[in-house]
């Protein structure tokens, strides 16, 4: 093996996994997230809800319920304030959760911001989840058994959790699309494969989110995926894989054996990390 | 060999091989019996149209609902479906073993959408819960596949033991061995009266072999509970998949190579027919996404010394965990359980 340097990770990946596993529990790192020892194992992810009188449409990026109270979270990878989105939150209307088998409570949400760096969302609960958990304003929780258990997270790491179905979120740019994209690419040299068109690709990489994501958002996400398979059409993958009829498809260059899937394996890692190559990688001729 | 019209005769074909009966067998002219054997097939599949083991003949339907037996071809009459579970079909052979298990395994391997049933410990340890069963064998099997063969630690240890330990000191040894290594087969005896009425080996691949049996009633009952159970854990795993987001844990009872297993999947190399690329290393932890080759479903894999995480997106069928719990167990991380959210899943 040679050394390597790695690429920087996926941010809005690690915010997507990081928060959702907060929900899960795991044995070997002993990991209890405090929405699950909280009991608000009922979450669902960009599903809309009304607000109060107004009966507007808001779509949270995650709510949960639990036993005494809901909540619902934000996520953002930027450094902007979520106070204006955190605040509308707090006027949805519980009855609406009917429709997800939650009870109708007679409170208000407990709101929480998820990021990767501190902000001041005045008012709100914050957590930071880039490596180990932080959080702060933790005040402005009133169900106790939530603020207690978000409390006892304080400073587990957060770095080994396991990665979340999907991999394609409509924000990305274009190496975390490329890794989003990497074993879409690999099923393509299935012997029995028609191809995948980029929708086909969109569709899989976004997984459960696909009918959540307004079609002009998923749009632009094919057109971003069309120009990164382009490349890797014209470049590392140049002989296995061509665009034809809409589709891309394996040629029959690949092999089933090993070694040649080895060549596919670095040729993949090479187009979606182009940092991380390893010395015999590079060739002096 | 035997012609069959009806469920009736099947089962009358079998009691008579049973009870080794010259005479009902002769009425179906066949001459001999070999072992009943069973296989838990796990299908996302209808039945219409899907074709017999190549050379086999075609499917024909027996006179009850949702039997089918093999018509034509090489051996007809020799092959049983059992498709009343959505999920779990069992696949009977009276073929010889040899000729058994490639023929189901070709079956397997040629049609996309059929896999093995890939029994947990739990699942082939079932019986123990009753009395009347008796374990009487066992299986043991690490083959050390990310190794070089030079420096491999492999172990297999295969031990049948009757109603009176002969080695007081076996049952030490094999509590030690049983923490350490995958059970890949286990040997289970129904006593009734104080006789035995089945006799049967149960494989991690979902095979059965009944060694003796007195009822083919019974018998074709203990096969039908382990595939009810298994397919409850099925809809349960996909009910889990499709609602959550979290992923299957696979707790190893050995520590791997985090750098060999890297290589060997690098490659899709290997019993664990995995084709994943490396996204993300630590010295203790590494993700990989990429391929389960026998299904071509994709699969994401965060991986660390003594445990995994499964990720399944999409329409990928949750089969993946237990098979994979199964070949990497007895490949290379021993006695492998799987969770989610901490409650043992597949048990």
């Amino acid at each position: 093996m040679g050394l390597k340097c790695l690429p920087d990770p996926d941010q809005r990946i690690i915010l997507w996994r990081n928060t959702i596993q907060l929900f899960h529990a795991y044995k070997n790192q002993g990991f209890i997230g405090p929405f699950f020892s909280s009991d608000y194992g009922n979450y669902r992810v960009e599903s809309p809800l009304s607000e109060r009188e107004t009966l507007k449409r808001r779509i949270p990026d995650i709510f949960a319920c639990g036993p005494s109270g809901w909540l619902i979270i934000e996520l953002t990878c930027d450094d902007e304030s979520k106070k204006g989105q955190l605040d509308a939150d707090k006027n949805l209307d519980p009855r609406s959760l009917s429709g997800y088998g939650c009870k109708a409570y007679s409170s208000s949400p407990d709101t929480i911001s998820s990021r990767l760096i501190e902000n001041n969302d005045q008012g709100h609960c914050q957590m930071v989840v880039y490596s180990s958990f932080i959080l702060k304003n933790e005040e402005f929780i009133n169900n106790i058994n939530l603020r207690n258990a978000l409390i006892e997270t304080k400073g587990k790491d957060l770095t080994k959790l396991p990665e979340i179905p999907f991999s394609l979120v409509p924000e990305m740019k274009n190496f975390e699309i490329r890794r989003g994209l990497v074993d879409i690419v690999m099923q393509i040299f299935y012997e029995k494969s028609e191809g995948k068109t980029p929708s086909e690709m969109c569709e899989e990489g976004l997984e459960r989110l696909f009918d959540l994501v307004s079609p002009s958002a998923r749009q632009s996400l094919v057109d971003k995926i069309q120009q990164e398979m382009d490349v890797l059409i014209r470049t590392d993958l140049a002989g296995y894989i061509e665009y034809k009829d809409g589709k891309y498809r394996s040629t029959s260059k690949l092999k089933p054996y090993p070694l040649s899937r080895q060549v596919i394996t670095q040729k993949l890692q090479s187009w979606a990390n182009p940092t991380q190559r390893t010395i015999p990688d590079y060739n002096p001729l | 060999m035997p012609h069959l019209t009806t469920f009736n005769d099947l089962k009358t074909l079998l009691q008579a091989g049973f009870e080794d009966n010259e005479d009902s067998l002769s009425h179906f002219n066949a001459t001999y019996s070999t072992q009943l054997k069973a296989y838990l097939i796990e299908s996302n599949l209808p039945v219409k149209d899907l074709p017999c083991p190549s050379g086999f003949g075609h499917w024909k339907n027996l006179d009850v609902p949702h039997w089918f037996i093999n018509d034509g071809g090489h051996f007809p009459g020799s092959l049983f479906l059992d498709t009343t579970r959505e999920r779990v079909w069992i696949f009977y052979s009276l073929l010889d073993a040899s000729l058994s298990d490639v023929t189901v395994d070709s079956w397997i391997n040629d049609i996309k959408g059929l896999d093995h049933c890939w029994l947990s410990r739990s699942q082939l340890m079932h019986f123990g819960k009753f009395e009347e069963w008796k374990e009487r064998g066992i299986g043991l099997k690490f083959t050390d596949g990310l190794t070089p063969e030079e420096n491999a630690g492999n172990f297999s240890l295969k031990a049948w033991y009757g109603a009176t330990r002969q080695i007081p000191a076996l049952d030490d040894v094999l509590n030690i061995a049983k923490k350490k290594f995958a059970i890949y087969s286990a040997r289970w005896q129904k006593m009734s009266g104080g006789s035995v009425t089945i006799s049967a080996e149960w494989y991690s691949n979902g095979k059965v072999t009944i060694n003796r049996a007195t009822d083919v009633d019974e018998v074709m009952l203990s096969i039908s509970d382990i595939a009810n159970r298994y397919e409850d854990a099925i809809f349960e795993a996909t009910e889990i998949r499709n609602s959550k987001m979290g992923a299957f844990e696979l707790d190893f009872s050995q520590t791997i190579d985090l750098e060999a297993f890297s290589h060997t999947v690098a490659m899709g190399r290997g019993t664990m027919n995995l084709w994943l690329v490396e996204t993300e290393s630590q010295s203790d932890f590494k993700r990989f996404r990429g391929i389960d080759l026998h299904t071509w479903d994709r699969v994401f894999m965060d991986v660390g010394l003594n445990y995994a995480y499964l990720t399944i997106p999409g329409k990928g069928c949750v089969n993946a965990a237990p098979r994979i719990a199964t070949i990497q167990g007895e490949d290379n991380a021993g006695r492998i359980m799987i969770y989610f959210d901490g409650v043992e899943m597949f048990a």
